[in-house]
């Protein structure tokens, strides 16, 4: 009988294809939960389950229901959300997963910093305030420069870097706007309630793909982010692996990892590590129990032929099926998401297929749809488009990404 | 009684026979279900037992489009029709206007 995989898929997600392409060519019977309904959540009650990933009874309640009739070998959440709704239905049925407080601490900034700090963890210095207190106050007290994030949204958005009083009560009325947003009202509770100053750490930034195994790190890939992230916002664009930075400051991120994880008590599965170095070392920026976001994951491939993914290693991993950690396949590879340029809504976006001839691209794949209302940072932390690239070194891969990139014509119906 | 979509040669899957087998449950079961979210699929072809579909409206485009093929059309088929090995989508996905689920979260 094969084994049977519960995967937690948000209905926003950009990975539900790769993370059931992947259950597939595992070969096990997969049952995917979302919160929302599935058109065939009646028909297929083994196969699509409907369950508030916010509501730990209901979880807890969906997990034991399903697993009467249909035996669960693993839970797996993709995103910081689900990861903590996974940890609630693996431990109601007694499966492997870190557990529920290590799942809280990664997904919440400021309770992962205070987790971190006092491991010892090189953390930029932080205080949490309430959005509803007098920013002038807080503005005062501070040391400049410093950056205002929410303490549960991802992919950067309402961070902003604030170097004077000025900038930070402004940087403070956007964020307050931020918070109080459709999408971030439904979450509710304190993570619209807070947000965290932290001071801006200067340096190249940095992610490391990792896969938690009995307690120790492997290093699945180092990024490098060769575009500056000195704010005032902080978008992702490029990146590259493998790192082109000396191997001892590559020895120093992955041990500062290794320790954030250790700290977190988070001792098996996918991380997603952001890291900065300096003249003072690593400093560990944020940490995420899942794979990397979007369709980044796209980038990494692994074994001999390159046939296996990053979400076939992970779900591998949550099943037991995975006897050694394989290795990434040696020649240079990245991804560039597409920055949006201005807010509007979204015709279409033109040069795909110039962008696809230029040498070394593998990919450009369009995540936005015709009419959608799309804004860049802080605001909103969509991408409209992802490009991929290979080649043998990391430098040929920037290159290739950023001509693919100067092919792209973001049009605007409005 | 031979299996649905199953040639009187063993082993030989009769693909205008699993088409016909298809179109109908499409028109009574898959159409009718993925209509609640604005969407429709098209069942454009069968080759060597694959079914080949078109997704329209809510679906193209949609982020959970892949986890109504796999885990709704292909499922249920599979169950329903024996000479069906597997479905393959040649949506365009980009090209959609009004997904029921957009992808805009990580």
């Amino acid at each position: 009988m094969p084994l049977r995989l519960l995967l937690l898929l948000p209905t926003t997600t950009y990975r539900a294809e790769a993370f059931v392409e992947a259950a597939r060519r595992l070969g096990v019977d997969l049952t995917v939960a979302s919160e929302e309904d599935s058109a065939f959540s009646a028909s297929r009650p083994d196969g699509l389950v409907t369950v508030d990933f916010r509501s730990s009874v209901e979880i807890t309640r969906a997990a034991k229901a399903l697993v009467k009739s249909h035996p669960i070998d693993a839970v797996f959440g993709v995103d910081d959300e689900t990861v903590v709704a996974a940890a609630i239905a693996a431990e109601a049925l007694g499966l492997p997963h870190i557990s529920v407080a290590a799942a809280r601490a990664a997904g919440d900034k400021h309770l992962q910093r205070q987790r971190l700090a006092e491991a010892s963890v090189p953390v930029p210095a932080f205080a949490r305030h309430r959005i509803a207190d007098d920013p002038r106050a807080v503005a005062e007290g501070l040391t400049y420069p410093v950056v205002l994030k929410p303490l549960h949204l991802s992919a950067s958005r309402g961070v902003m870097r604030a170097d004077t009083p000025a900038e930070f009560i402004q940087c403070h009325r956007r964020l307050r706007t931020i918070l109080d947003s459709a999408d971030v009202r439904e979450r509710g509770g304190e993570a619209r309630e807070a947000y965290l100053v932290e001071r801006f750490v200067p340096g190249p930034e940095f992610a490391i793909e990792g896969l938690i195994v009995d307690g120790r790190l492997h290093v699945l890939a180092l990024w490098d982010k060769p575009d500056p992230l000195d704010g005032p916002f902080f978008a992702e664009t490029i990146y590259l692996t493998p790192s082109r930075h000396p191997r001892d400051v590559q020895d120093a991120l992955i041990a500062c990892a290794a320790r954030a994880a250790a700290a977190l008590s988070i001792d098996r599965g996918p991380v997603h590590v952001e890291l900065r170095y300096n003249d003072r070392g690593p400093w560990l920026i944020e940490l995420a129990a899942r794979p990397i976001g979007g369709k980044c994951g796209q980038a990494l491939r692994f074994g001999s032929d390159g046939a296996v993914s990053l979400e076939e290693v992970v779900l591998a991993h949550a099943l037991g099926l995975l006897r050694e950690v394989p290795a990434r396949v040696s020649e240079a590879t990245g991804v560039m998401m597409v920055p949006v340029p201005h807010a509007g809504r979204l015709e279409r976006i033109d040069g795909l297929d110039e962008a696809r001839r230029i040498t070394g691209v593998t990919d450009v794949v369009v995540t936005a749809h015709r009419g959608q209302r799309v804004a860049p940072l802080p605001e909103q932390a969509r991408y409209p488009a992802f490009i991929f690239a290979r080649a043998e070194e990391p430098g040929g891969v920037e290159a290739s990404l950023r001509e693919a990139h100067a092919c792209l014509r973001t049009v605007y119906a409005d | 009684m031979a299996d649905k979509g199953l040639s009187p040669r063993p082993g030989v899957i009769d693909d205008d026979h699993v088409f016909d087998v298809v179109e109908e449950i499409f028109q009574t079961q898959i159409n009718p279900a993925v209509a609640q979210h604005g969407g429709r699929v098209d069942l454009i072809d069968v080759e060597d037992g694959v079914v080949v579909v078109r997704m329209m409206g809510g679906c193209q485009g949609c982020g959970m489009a892949n986890v109504t093929l796999r885990q709704g059309i292909e499922a249920s088929l599979k169950r329903m029709v024996p000479g069906v090995q597997g479905i393959r989508d040649i949506t365009d996905h980009a090209a959609g206007s009004n997904p029921y689920y957009a992808q805009t979260g990580k």
